[in-house]
C-alpha cells in the first residue's frame, strides 16, 4: 500500500502532558474503508492517540498526515467536512432541543450567512433515523440519559456527512443493546458506505466481531497490529492486561472471543489435597478443572482430542492433559500415557462424557486402573445410557466394576466433597456414597 | 421535511413584539420622571422632530420639548444601547464560557472597565482629552481584566464553570481595591467618579456618545453573527474544533468584542450589573438557548429593561434620583441568587 493512499499515516507521533509521556513514537497507516479498532489498557495513550488523529491534540513530535498533507496545517472546516469525532463523553450546560444539537453536525458545510436549508435538515433526519434518536427530536438534550445522549451525538457526527469516524469508547454508557445498535450501524456505514472508522473500542469481544483490524495500544506503543486473530491471542492479553483468558472462536463469525478465566496465578497446590485426574472430552470436564484447581488441587486430566473444550480450558489453566489428535480414536499411545498419568493420581473421576466408537478407551481404563488398587468414580451413571454411542459397549465396560470398588457419584458437586473428604489425615472416605 | 418541527418557538414573532414593546418604553421613557406628561404628549412630541411629520404636529409647549426631546430622549436612547450591549456582552459570554452565571459583573470585566475609566476622568478630566480616551481606556481594562479571569479560571486546559466566578469575584475586589485607592486621591473629582460608579445614564451624556455609537452598533451585530460558533462552542472546544470552528480564533474574536461592549458601556454609564444576567436568561427561558436568536432578541430586550430600570431610578425617591446601577442591583442579585439555587438542584439552567 502506498503512502498516498492511506486517509492517515501517523508518523513518529509522540504526546507529552508535562512529564508524562502518553505516547512514544506511534507509526499507523489507516487504509480508506477500514474499521480499525484500538484496544489497550487504561492509560495506554489510546484516547491522546485517537485526539492526534482528530486534530485536537497536536503532537510534541511526529506528524499525523490526513490524505497525505500535514494535519495540523488544514483548517479545521476542512477537516470536520470530512472526519467526524464522537467522544466518550460530552459536556452539555445549555437546554438546546436534540433537533438543535444535531443541526451543529452541518456547521461545517454552512457559510457564515447560511441558514439550514430543506437539504440540510433532510440529512439530520436521515443521521437522527439512522442513529434511532428521530423520536427524542424536541427532547431537551440536558434531559437525557448517557445513553441517549450518546446516539444523539452519534447522529450529530453522522450529519457531518463524514468519510471518516473517529470514536472514543462510543458504546461505554451504553447497554448491551444499545452497543450493539451502534457498533452494526457504524458497520453498515463502513461495508456499504465506504466510511473509515477508527474506534476505541473498551470491549474485546466486540471489536474482534466488529473490526478488521486492531491494534493494541500499551504503555504508549503500538504493541500488536493486525487482524483480531492475530492481535487477539492469550499471550498478548496476558502480556498487556496482566490476565489469563481463554481465546475461543466465536462460533457463528468466527471471530476471537475472549473468555475470562477465574484468576488461578495465586493459586498454590496444597499438598493436604489429593492429587485427581479427570477422564473427560466434550466440554464436561472445563468447569470442573477450574474448580479444583482453585481448590489448590494438582489436576491432571486425559485422554482428550485437541481443540476439544476441555482441552482448551485446561491448557488455559496450565493442566498435564493427555492429547489426541483432533476427531481421531485414541491411540495406544496415547491410552498408555493416559495411564501412566491417571496412576500417579490419587482419585480418578470419570466425567460425564459422551462415549463413541473412538473415545471408548476412556471407558476401558477404569477396570485397568481399579485392579492396580486405584481409587475410581464414576459421575452420572444414571443417564449413560443416553451418551452412549457404542451400542451399550460402555454400560459392559463398566458393569460389574464396582465390585471391583468403582464409586458411583450423582454430580460433579459429589465430585467436589469426595475430593474435599480424601484430604490427608481425614480417614478413608472410600466408603462415602453420594 | 416540515421545518416547523424543529421547535415550536417563534423568535421572529417575539422580535417584532418586542420591537413594539421597545418603542412604547421609550415613549414612556421620555414621559415619566420628576415632571411627568402623558404618554401621548410625549409621543406628539417626538413625532413633530421627525423630518417631514413636524408640520402635522404642533408643538405643544417648549418647556416641555425641552424635557423630552432635550434632556429625556438623550438618555432614553443611551439607556436603549448601554442595555443591549450589556445584554449581548452577557449572552455571548455566558456561550463562550459555558458558564449561565457569566456576564460583563460577575466575572470582574466591568470593575476593569471601571479602572480604566476611573484613571482617566481623573488624571485627563473632561476635556477632549477625556472624550475621546475614555472609551478607550475602559476597553483596555476590561480587556486586560477579561484575560486574566480567563488565565485564573483555566486549569489544566479545561474551563471550570466555578473557577470562573470564583476569578471573577477575586478579580472584581482587586479592581474595587484600585478604584478605592483611586477615589482617595481623587480629590475634587470624588463626587463625579461616586456617582458615575454606582452606574448612571444622567451624567455623562450625549457629548461623546455619538463618536461610540457606531462601535456598539457594530459590536452588536458582529456578534450576532457568531451565533452558530456560539452555539457549538458550549459543548466545548474540543467538540467544537471537530466541528470545525476554528476555536482559538472565535474565541478571541468574541471575547475581544464582549469586552468591547462591556468598555464602551461602563465608560458612557458607570458599571451597571446584572442586566447581561437577567435579560439573556428570561430569553433563554422563552427561546431557547439558540444564540442566533438569543444574541438579537437580547439586545432589544436589553434596552427595553434598561428604560425601565432607569424610569424607577427617576421616580422612585423623586426629586432625588437613584443610581441605575442601585435598581439593577435590587433585581440582579436576587435573580442571581435564584439562579445559584436552581442550578444546584436541577443541575442546569
Amino acid at each position: 500500500m502506498r503512502m498516498n493512499n492511506m486517509v492517515f499515516k501517523i508518523h513518529g507521533v509522540e504526546c507529552n502532558y508535562g512529564s508524562h509521556q502518553a505516547l512514544k513514537g506511534v507509526n499507523l497507516d489507516i487504509a480508506p474503508g477500514s474499521f480499525l479498532g484500538i484496544v489497550g489498557p487504561n492509560a495506554a495513550g489510546k484516547s491522546t492517540l485517537l485526539k492526534t488523529i482528530a486534530a485536537t491534540l497536536q503532537p510534541t513530535e511526529g506528524v499525523v498526515y490526513f490524505q497525505g498533507e500535514d494535519l495540523n496545517k488544514i483548517p479545521r472546516r476542512d477537516i470536520a467536512k470530512q472526519v467526524a469525532v464522537v467522544p466518550q463523553e460530552t459536556e452539555v450546560h445549555f437546554p438546546f432541543t436534540v433537533m438543535e444539537v444535531v443541526l451543529m453536525g452541518r456547521h461545517p458545510h454552512l457559510d457564515r450567512f447560511d441558514r439550514e436549508s430543506d437539504r440540510d435538515f433532510e440529512i439530520v433526519q436521515n443521521a437522527m433515523e439512522s442513529a434511532n434518536c428521530w423520536h427524542l427530536k424536541d427532547r431537551n438534550v440536558l434531559e437525557l440519559s448517557g445513553g441517549e445522549r450518546q446516539k444523539v451525538i452519534l447522529a450529530r457526527a453522522l450529519a457531518q456527512e463524514p468519510r471518516i469516524i473517529l470514536l472514543d469508547e462510543p458504546v461505554a454508557h451504553l447497554d448491551l443493546s444499545a452497543q450493539l445498535e451502534v457498533l452494526n450501524l457504524l458497520k453498515e456505514m463502513n461495508t456499504s458506505h465506504g466510511v473509515t472508522v477508527v474506534g476505541i473500542l473498551h470491549d474485546l469481544n466486540m471489536a474482534a466481531q466488529f473490526s478488521q483490524q486492531l491494534i493494541i495500544l500499551h504503555q504508549g506503543q503500538i504493541y500488536r497490529a493486525g487482524t483480531p486473530e492475530e492481535v487477539l491471542t492469550a499471550e498478548n492479553i496476558k502480556d498487556v492486561y496482566n490476565t489469563d483468558v481463554m481465546v475461543i472462536k466465536h462460533p457463528l463469525t468466527g471471530a476471537p472471543q475472549i473468555v475470562i478465566l477465574p484468576s488461578t496465578g495465586e493459586c498454590r497446590v496444597s499438598s493436604s489435597l489429593p492429587r485427581v485426574h479427570l477422564i473427560c472430552g466434550g466440554g464436561v470436564g472445563g468447569a470442573l478443572m477450574g474448580q479444583l484447581r482453585r481448590m489448590g488441587c494438582y489436576v491432571t486430566a486425559g485422554v482428550v482430542n485437541i481443540q476439544d473444550t476441555d482441552w482448551e480450558v485446561g491448557r488455559a489453566l496450565g493442566i498435564e492433559i493427555i492429547e489426541e489428535k483432533p476427531f481421531s480414536p485414541i491411540s495406544d499411545k496415547s491410552y498408555e500415557a493416559n495411564l501412566k498419568l491417571a496412576l500417579n493420581a490419587d482419585a480418578i473421576f470419570l466425567l460425564e462424557t459422551p462415549f463413541g466408537r473412538g473415545n471408548l478407551p476412556n471407558a476401558q481404563i477404569l477396570e485397568t486402573l481399579l485392579a492396580r488398587g486405584k481409587k475410581c468414580y464414576l459421575v452420572d451413571p444414571e443417564h449413560l445410557p443416553d451418551r452412549d454411542y457404542t451400542g451399550g459397549e460402555v454400560a459392559r465396560c463398566v458393569s460389574g466394576l464396582q465390585e471391583q470398588g468403582l464409586c458411583l457419584l450423582s454430580d460433579q458437586l459429589a465430585v467436589l466433597r469426595i475430593v474435599h473428604a480424601l484430604r490427608k489425615g481425614k480417614g478413608n472416605a472410600e466408603t462415602a456414597f453420594v | 421535511m416540515d421545518q416547523s418541527t424543529v421547535s415550536s418557538r417563534n423568535p421572529w414573532g417575539v422580535l417584532i413584539v418586542l420591537l413594539v414593546l421597545l418603542i412604547v418604553s421609550v415613549i414612556f421613557g421620555v414621559s415619566l420622571g420628576s415632571t411627568t406628561t402623558s404618554p401621548l404628549t410625549a409621543m406628539k412630541v417626538l413625532l413633530a422632530h421627525i423630518p417631514g411629520l413636524s408640520s402635522w404636529f404642533a408643538t405643544p409647549d417648549v418647556a416641555v420639548d425641552a424635557i423630552i426631546y432635550k434632556i429625556r430622549l438623550p438618555r432614553v436612547v443611551l439607556a436603549v444601547f448601554v442595555g443591549a450591549a450589556l445584554a449581548v456582552a452577557g449572552a455571548s459570554l455566558q456561550g463562550l464560557l459555558r458558564n449561565p452565571l457569566a456576564e460583563p459583573y460577575t466575572i470582574g470585566v466591568a470593575s476593569g472597565a471601571a479602572v480604566g475609566a476611573a484613571l482617566v476622568i481623573i488624571f485627563a478630566g473632561g476635556g477632549l482629552l477625556g472624550v475621546v480616551t475614555l472609551p478607550i481606556a475602559a476597553f483596555l481594562g476590561a480587556l486586560l481584566t477579561g484575560i486574566l479571569v480567563y488565565r485564573l479560571a483555566v486549569i489544566n486546559g479545561h474551563l471550570a464553570v466555578e473557577t470562573l466566578i470564583l476569578a471573577g469575584v477575586v478579580m472584581s475586589s482587586f479592581m474595587s481595591a484600585i478604584l478605592s485607592y483611586l477615589l482617595t486621591v481623587a480629590g475634587q473629582n470624588l463626587q463625579q467618579v461616586i456617582y458615575w460608579l454606582m452606574g448612571s445614564l444622567g451624567i455623562r451624556g450625549s457629548d461623546y456618545f455619538i463618536y461610540t455609537l457606531p462601535f456598539l452598533v457594530g459590536g452588536i451585530i458582529l456578534l450576532c453573527f457568531f451565533g452558530r460558533d456560539l452555539n457549538i462552542l458550549t459543548f466545548g472546544e474540543e467538540a467544537a474544533g471537530q466541528l470545525g470552528v476554528p476555536v482559538e480564533r472565535t474565541k478571541q474574536f468574541i471575547l475581544l468584542l464582549a469586552t468591547l461592549l462591556t468598555g464602551i458601556a461602563v465608560s458612557l454609564a458607570g458599571t451597571i450589573g446584572f442586566v447581561g444576567l437577567i435579560v439573556p436568561h428570561l430569553v433563554r427561558l422563552t427561546l431557547g438557548p439558540d444564540h442566533r436568536v438569543l444574541l438579537p432578541v437580547s439586545a432589544v430586550g436589553g434596552g427595553i429593561f434598561l428604560i425601565w430600570a432607569d424610569i424607577v431610578a427617576r421616580v422612585a425617591v423623586a426629586p432625588v434620583e437613584l443610581p441605575v446601577g442601585v435598581v439593577t442591583a435590587f433585581l440582579g442579585a436576587p435573580f442571581f441568587m435564584y439562579l445559584l439555587r436552581t442550578r444546584k438542584s436541577r443541575g442546569y439552567f
